[in-house]
């Protein structure tokens, strides 16, 4: 044993067997995402940035006002202020998110019966100022209309306003009925 | 100048200001001892911890760690928060394998509630524990052999890491902080892409640690950093309350996925690994086994995976309506949850522990409970708190380099032990 | 006050005045020459620190790692405030921490640039408490604000591309206008 051991130590036998792990690694093909020149696309049901959906039929949010998104947020960052109009009808005034507080945990677009928020695939938005990151509805609503702009695909659907493997008696009516939203392109709007 | 005689010398030399004093006795060849601080932003204290050490020389004579550079009152934040308001809280615990925390803290809630969670659910939280236990284990192996100088492996384990975390990512939506858990099952199913990613990572996975293995257990250099650094013995380890591979390297056979099984724990075979002399080696190699075993594990999981449902049926909604405490006075919230939670008894009252194996050791849950929808404590029982406080007797009598490799070793997660 | 430090004052100058009384400035092809090219060494090797304080910091050590290499943008992580110009605040800042924040940030040379990485960093995120400081822009100014919980690592590479984009728009931060 000592005689072994005294080979491996002058023949460095353990170095090389080393050695030869990285020789072999440097051979084979690079892992690295090469980031702004090859863009990889995230996964369906990303949790990326706050949107609120523009009906396709009405054009304009889904909100129905009842309040569960504010209160499921883990961390208070939905702001939403509700009014009366002169025919004493519920309308909505005002709906921010502060996404410098939001967790992106998706329970908001979880509980929502209409499906009015989301959480969609684009991750690449900061600020300058801290200003910048507090969503308003209409900049909510935009953020909604690029999502779709630069969207590959026809419709959209996201995860989590049907999670798989819910049973249906948990969900509303509406999330269960709920088909993908198709994408107008500009095109075939103009014909 | 010639003529002057040798105590005359003698006597200028020691009067004289500019001129060190020759020892005489041996007292005056002793050294002081000097205070150094490891301060909490290094980069190899893995996060914010502070370590004051008092050093003779190069060895260390006493050490203190300061903890709390941390501390975002997690515990008190989640008495303000419904149950399922709290669960993406204990993803920011051991941010490393959040999925193990969820499922910590769904199992806890669930025994309070009373509701048990389908068999569906069950097998898929524990292929994400696996998983993230896998995970855990190659960030542990990557700091800290960056840390003692290996870098090849930091790149090699993050190689494997971002496999998995796209598996995380393809189901849950998230990469790191997944918030995969509900209170009765799991938020999403698993899709086939999913299994078979898995099985292909299965299949790859034992070359790419016997890679790892190739590079580190018998390098000369890993063996003299780590053979008899840190020596704890068994009964020292029991009584200084060390959980998870800590305690397994000095030979205590206790793991609580075999003793108290949980989930679908009681449906797989694995083995337990053991060290011998409870140094830094034998933990690394308890960990370098464990990944193998959760391997088989995760197999063993997916050949096994039944059909149903996700969510328990009685499950809680995300939404808990939660009545006032008995403190508050009457009228104060809306009528409609109270009487709701009048009719249906929801929760029940009384207090509850409940211990999860993660991959740092034994994450303890003890919730007391009042009745309403909010906790009216939550404490943790964090396994890293515990490890940090046993660091003055791993690593007194060792030297300054040391102090590198035994916090590597004992794998302390600041968010986790500051809370 | 720009973020460097650096007094601004905004006037007009009429065709052909080279010289602006008031300010040490002088208007020239060259200085727009120079500008270009101490802006651009600036932006090819920015080196951070190593702020990692919570889960944020796993995801820059991600970054840093072979499936998104922050070297082939010439960026190294250094260990000392006096040899690194930007700081990635990377997870939550607690008040026990704060100082230690601050102290570090003053130990930086200018020109020095603060990416605020993450929900807790930028407003304290979830952790509305008695021990979390609600946003590290309370004690150093910050130049770009990543939001996520944690951020993609693409994300982050996205912040330091924009950062880079910013710094190339600076102009006389050099020399005696430092």
């Amino acid at each position: 044993m000592k005689v072994q051991k005294l080979i491996r130590d002058v023949l460095l036998v353990e170095w090389f067997r080393g050695l030869s792990v990285t020789f072999r690694t440097m051979l084979k093909k690079p892992v690295t995402r090469l980031y702004p020149h090859v863009k990889r696309q995230p996964f369906p049901g990303f949790r990326g940035r706050q949107a609120l959906v523009r009906d396709p039929d009405k054009l304009k949010e889904r909100c129905i006002m009842c309040l569960r998104c504010k209160t499921v947020c883990p961390s208070n960052c939905i702001i939403v202020e509700v009014g009366k109009d002169e025919n004493n009808a519920r309308v909505l005034k005002n709906y921010s998110i502060d996404a410098t507080r939001c967790i992106y945990c998706g329970y908001c677009v979880e509980v929502c019966p209409v499906n009015a928020i989301v959480l969609t695939e684009h991750y690449e938005y900061l600020g300058d100022k801290r200003s910048d990151l507090f969503f308003t509805k209409e900049k909510l609503l935009s953020n909604w209309d690029e999502f779709l702009a630069n969207y590959p695909g026809d419709a959209y659907f996201n995860k989590f306003w049907r999670p798989p493997g819910m049973p249906e008696k948990m969900l509303t009516p509406q999330k269960r009925n709920e088909k993908p939203i198709e994408i107008k392109k500009k095109n075939e709007e103009i014909a | 100048m010639g003529s002057m005689e040798i105590k005359d010398i003698k006597e200028q030399i020691l009067t004289s200001q500019n001129v060190c004093i020759l020892p005489e006795t041996e007292e005056d060849l002793e050294t002081k001892e000097m205070i150094l601080n490891m301060g909490p932003q290094h980069p190899a204290t893995h996060g914010v911890l502070r370590l004051v050490l008092k050093l003779d020389g190069e060895e260390i004579v006493d050490m203190e760690p300061h903890i709390g550079y941390l501390h975002r009152g997690i515990e008190k934040l989640m008495e303000s928060k419904t149950y399922a308001q709290a669960l993406p809280l204990t993803d920011r615990l051991d941010y490393i394998s959040s999925p193990a925390n969820n499922t910590a803290y769904a199992i806890a809630i669930e025994k309070l509630f009373g509701i048990e969670a389908p068999i569906r659910a069950k097998f898929i939280r524990t292929i994400f524990c696996e998983m993230s236990r896998i995970c855990s284990h190659l960030l542990w192996l990557a700091t800290h052999s960056l840390d003692i100088g290996a870098m090849t492996v930091f790149l090699y384990c993050f190689r494997e890491r971002e496999w998995l975390l796209d598996l995380f990512e393809m189901t849950v939506g998230a990469r790191l902080l997944t918030n995969f858990a509900r209170i009765g099952g799991v938020r999403c199913d698993i899709s086939p892409e999913f299994v078979q990613g898995l099985r292909e990572f299965t299949k790859v996975f034992p070359s790419r640690v016997q890679e790892y293995e190739t590079l580190l257990t018998k390098n000369p250099i890993w063996l003299e950093r780590t053979v008899g650094i840190a020596q704890i013995s068994a009964e020292d380890a029991l009584n200084w309350g060390l959980t998870g591979p800590c305690l397994r390297g000095s030979g205590v056979d206790y793991d609580l996925r075999r003793d108290c099984p949980y989930d679908a724990y009681p449906y797989v075979k694995f083995h337990v690994p053991l060290g011998k002399n409870g140094d830094v080696y034998d933990r690394y190699l308890c960990r370098m086994e464990e990944l193998r075993q959760s391997n088989e594990i995760i197999k063993q999981l997916l050949d096994q995976l039944p059909d149903g449902q996700t969510v328990a049926d009685d499950a809680p909604d995300l939404v808990i309506p939660t009545p006032p405490r008995q403190v508050e006075a009457a009228g104060s919230v809306a009528s409609a949850f109270i009487t709701l939670s009048k009719e249906r008894k929801m929760i029940n009252t009384g207090d509850l522990y409940s211990a999860v194996e993660v991959p740092k050791g034994e994450l303890g849950i003890y919730v007391v409970s009042d009745g309403s929808g909010k906790p009216y404590r939550l404490r943790l029982r964090t396994p890293s708190f515990v490890h940090i406080s046993a660091m003055p007797v791993l690593s007194i009598g060792h030297m300054v380099a040391d102090i590198i490799a035994i916090i590597g070793s004992i794998d302390i997660v600041l968010g986790e032990s500051d809370k | 006050m720009s973020e460097n430090g650096v007094k601004e004052k905004q006037i007009e100058i009429a065709d052909g005045v080279n010289v602006i009384p008031e300010a040490n400035a002088i208007v020239s092809p060259l200085d727009k020459a120079i500008n270009w090219v101490v802006n651009w060494g600036r932006t090819s090797s920015l080196w951070p620190m190593t702020f990692g304080l919570a889960c944020c910091a796993i995801e820059m050590m991600a970054v840093g790692a072979a499936h998104n290499d922050l070297d082939r943008f010439g960026i190294l992580f250094r260990a000392s405030p006096r040899q690194a110009d930007l700081m990635i605040v990377a997870g939550t800042v607690t008040l026990k921490m704060a100082p230690v924040l601050r102290r570090v940030y003053d130990q930086m040379p200018q020109p020095r640039y603060v990416i605020s990485m993450g929900s807790c960093a930028n407003s304290g995120g979830i952790f509305n408490t008695y021990s979390v400081l609600q946003g590290v822009d309370q004690i150093v100014p910050v130049d770009v604000y990543l939001p996520g919980c944690p951020p993609r690592p693409e994300a982050l590479l996205h912040a330091l591309l924009y950062l880079q984009q910013k710094i190339k728009k600076e102009g006389l931060v050099w020399g005696a206008w430092r």
